[in-house]
């Protein structure tokens, strides 16, 4: 996608860990593309001991780590992706319901789907335009105890 | 901080280009596997000083290497098994095992979390992620404690580097001089569900990764 104006690329993002990019500032990439040649990641195992945390970044002799540990390579799965976009999809609503500093736990995205679904159906809500979401929102408020269980409290809170 | 800018003579990899090391901070990611899971997403995407970019990295041959500072598990009390292998001069190598089968015991336990059973039966690619990711509760600290279960740093993963991007400022047309002459690649950020401009300081933009 590019900027008619000046040719310069569009790049859709979505939120990260640690939120949007900013503007400004400038990123090392890995991007795998459909059909290419490159794993979009390759996960170690078992993962090699490095006892110095890092900021930002340095230069290693990953050959050499890699070497001494005797890794293997765990193949990767959609799994762990599928994950991920629910997440994003319901965080938003859990941050609604409950405020900022809210996190849905580790496994209970799809229950905490299914929960509000159900909830939802049963106050008899219908999707459509943001007076709806907002309605949404407060009919979950409303049953916030069925959703307590699925949620906690985060670090940036 | 560790300066890159002072690492003596980095190495070049087999291919004949630098690899490099950066942490993903536990703040933003708890477990390695939500790195893993961010990656699979949407890709690799790593803020670094504009000012100190590294050189020697060569795209698709570079590799960057993810660490966490709980990447490693430790389990220092063997299992039964462990100890009569031990004693028959066996090596004993305390099992993830044991582990599994101490949160197995607590699916047994009615009104038990349902969480449990769910990361019990879920897949992970970083294994040590499936115990960090159990509910926190009393009987989590037992078992730990009891098992001896600890994390450490460690790199988990690697990734080929595939370029340097540099966000444009909404009255930037191109990327500075100086980052254009190292090959940074600019590019106008769009947010994917709403199709707005990234704003410098604007709401979506929640923290800075570059320490992360």
């Amino acid at each position: 996608m590019a900027d008619s104006m000046n040719q310069v690329e569009l790049r859709p993002v979505m939120r990260r860990g640690c939120g949007y990019p900013k503007p400004g500032g400038v990123y090392l990439e890995s991007q795998g593309e459909a059909g290419g040649t490159l794993p979009i990641i390759v996960v170690i195992d078992p993962p090699v001991e490095h006892d110095h945390f890092h900021r930002s970044y340095v230069y290693i002799d990953l050959d050499e780590m890699l070497a001494t540990q005797q890794v293997s390579f765990v193949g990767t799965s959609v799994a762990s992706a599928e994950e991920w976009h629910l997440r994003q999809k319901y965080q938003g609503i859990a941050r609604d319901v409950f405020g900022e500093g809210v996190r849905i736990k580790n496994g209970q995205v799809i229950r905490f789907r299914d929960t509000a679904a159900r909830i939802l159906m049963e106050a008899g809500w219908r999707p459509g335009g943001m007076a709806s979401a907002m309605q949404a929102a407060r009919i979950l408020r409303e049953h916030v105890e069925e959703l307590a269980s699925l949620v906690e409290i985060t670090a940036r809170s | 901080m560790n300066d890159p800018s002072t690492t003596p003579n980095p190495v070049p990899n087999q291919a004949g280009a630098k690899d490099i090391l950066i942490f993903r901070g536990a703040e933003y990611w708890p477990t390695p596997e939500d790195v893993i899971r961010e990656v699979h997403a949407q890709g690799l995407s790593v803020r670094i000083p504009r000012n100190n970019i590294p050189s020697g990295l060569v795209k698709g041959l570079s590799r960057i290497a993810l660490g966490h500072i709980k990447a490693v598990m430790v389990i220092e009390n063997g299992t039964e098994d462990d100890s009569s292998a031990s004693h028959r001069g066996e090596p004993a190598e305390p099992s993830e095992q044991a582990l599994r089968a101490a949160f197995e015991e607590l699916t047994q336990v009615e009104g038990h979390d349902p969480a449990i059973d769910e990361i019990l039966a879920r897949q992970y690619e970083h294994a040590p992620s499936r115990w960090l990711e159990m509910p926190e509760s009393e009987a989590k600290r037992e078992i730990f404690e009891r098992l001896g279960v600890s994390f450490k740093p460690g790199i988990f993963a690697y990734c080929y580097y595939s370029g340097a991007t540099y966000y444009l400022k909404p009255d930037e047309t191109g990327a500075p001089e100086d980052l254009a002459k190292k090959g940074v690649h600019a590019v106008r950020g769009v947010i994917a569900d709403t199709g707005e401009l990234l704003q410098p300081d604007g709401e979506q933009t929640t923290a800075e990764s570059e320490d992360a």
